[in-house]
């Protein structure tokens, strides 16, 4: 590849899961498996030739009803699935967001759960001494620092996680940015005016971004292109309208 | 290579420093929780040792306590490592981050503990007027000692991934080998039970300890040699086995 503005490439990415595979399965159970002999495998496919490439600085949207291979795609991007076949390629830093308060600890106060969720996101601690005021002032939560988190309402803790998963994020500044249905931060109007804001300031902040999602208005009001995914394989691809018009009628 | 070791080493640090609060939470006595396992133990086989089976082994006690706080080491990182890739799923499903650290932090948050049973085993040593200047040395020791530990832990949080019941397999293995460990007795030598300890590393990290904490010898350089390249070999394939399967466990948990 010479195309030096494309940083993500996928090429003929297939994904099966075995559906024979079993995570409660003890010892015992594994040893009589072996000595009743080889089993023709069954597995489930998740993907199928699936090929894409996103450029600098774009936008693409997934879409698909549930189980088409939306959250497999992403997931094989990030390196957090191996592909079965095929090859994804890469170029510059890379972010997965798919859940928001991610690790926190209810037992543990509001300032050392900044810590810990920070650290679980790839920051040392002097990067997260440095946000800590942004993250505390963003969330509006200054009088509650040293107050364990199992005391927050929920509204509350929906401002904590916001708050710490995009700073660190900011900071971070990926190339590129997966995210998998995480758009709003689930607390108050105020405050959900505030996130989208800062949502939009990521998206539009010249990462490469992959979104999936089921709100086609959010797609359409970022994407300049869409993938459909129907059962592991690519419908359609291309601009939002187009795409989405096809994805309703399914 | 550098920094990315240091990253995993920082993050696992502090969930490790989180994981002891946690644990610890609650009351002030949690720390003492942790400790009244070794203690009671302790004066169980105090009383079995010095009483029933009326041995002759210089500076029971010592002997006795040391043994238990190195085998309590292990025993606890390495059952909490069976399972340590599971409670972590969460993790792992839904974020790029090193496995290793999970497994690390794991470690270190018994260390912590440990720190603990070495302050009381130092209290010991004072009231017993044993020369506390040789505990220096734990400090190497407990450095392959460490090594070996994690090597051990990685291959079982592979191995806890695949079978769900590892856990029980490897708590009745830990009971065996605490029998098997010559913690509250001394082993006679030139029996079978001496042949058969030279294979147990645990026994060669305890005797070394003993001697030269407790008795202030240092047993022959060629047996301490050996158990620090022990130590640096289970580590290695302990670490090359986590390496080799560490990419399938999103998808497996």
């Amino acid at each position: 590849m010479t195309d030096k503005n494309i940083r993500v490439q996928a090429k003929n990415i297939s994904k099966n899961f075995s559906i024979d595979y079993r995570r409660d399965e003890g010892a015992l159970e594994k040893l009589l498996k072996i000595l009743a002999g080889k089993r023709e495998k069954r597995e489930r496919l998740a993907l199928k030739d699936v090929s894409f490439s996103a450029r600098s600085g774009e936008v693409v949207g997934i879409i698909g009803k549930n189980g088409a291979g939306k959250s497999t795609l992403l997931k094989i991007i990030a390196e957090i699935y191996q592909p079965g076949s095929g090859e994804v390629k890469t170029n510059g830093s890379l972010v997965y967001l798919t859940s928001l308060g991610l690790g926190l600890e209810k037992k543990l106060t509001m300032r050392e759960n900044i810590y810990l969720s920070g650290s679980i996101m790839g920051l040392e601690q002097k990067e997260i001494k440095q946000k800590f005021n942004q993250i505390v002032e963003f969330s509006g939560l200054r009088d509650f620092v040293d107050l364990r988190v199992y005391q927050f309402s929920t509204g509350m803790l929906a401002r904590l996680s916001f708050s710490i998963t995009f700073f660190c994020l900011k900071h971070k500044n990926p190339d590129i940015l997966l995210i998998d249905e995480v758009f709003g931060s689930g607390a108050d109007v105020e405050f959900e005016e505030k996130a989208g804001k800062k949502m939009e300031e990521l998206i539009r902040g010249g990462s490469t971004v992959l979104m999936a999602s089921h709100n086609m208005e959010i797609i359409k009001k970022y994407c300049g292109k869409v993938l459909c995914l129907k059962n592991g394989e690519i419908l359609t691809s291309g601009s939002p309208d187009k795409v989405i018009g096809e994805y309703l009628k399914l | 290579m550098f920094k990315k070791l240091k990253k995993i080493l920082s993050l696992s640090f502090s969930l490790a420093l989180s994981q002891f609060k946690l644990r610890n939470e609650g009351s002030y006595l949690g720390v003492f929780w942790y400790l009244l396992e070794p203690l009671s133990f302790f004066v169980i086989l105090l009383f079995l040792g010095g009483g029933v089976l009326n041995n002759s082994i210089n500076k029971y006690p010592l002997y006795l306590f040391l043994g238990l706080i190195i085998f309590n080491f292990f025993l606890s990182v390495t059952n909490s490592a069976t399972t340590v890739i599971g409670k972590n799923a969460g993790f792992l499903k839904s974020i790029k981050i090193s496995p290793e650290a999970f497994v690390l932090a794991n470690a270190f948050q018994f260390a912590f503990s440990h720190i603990f049973e070495i302050i009381i085993f130092i209290i010991f040593m004072l009231i017993f007027k044993a020369n506390t200047a040789f505990l220096l040395f734990y400090l190497v020791i407990f450095l392959f000692f460490f090594l070996f530990v994690l090597g051990v832990s990685f291959a079982l949080a592979v191995f806890g991934v695949y079978l769900i019941d590892l856990a029980n397999i490897w708590q009745v293995a830990g009971r065996f080998l605490f029998f098997a460990t010559p913690i509250f007795y001394l082993i006679p030598k030139n029996t079978w039970l001496f042949y058969l300890s030279i294979f147990n590393p645990l026994y060669h990290y305890i005797s070394i300890s003993r001697d030269i904490i407790i008795y202030n010898a240092f047993p022959v350089f060629h047996g301490m040699f050996l158990t620090a390249v022990i130590s640096v070999f289970i580590f290695s394939l302990g670490l090359f086995i986590f390496e080799k399967n560490k990419h399938k466990f999103a998808e497996k948990l």
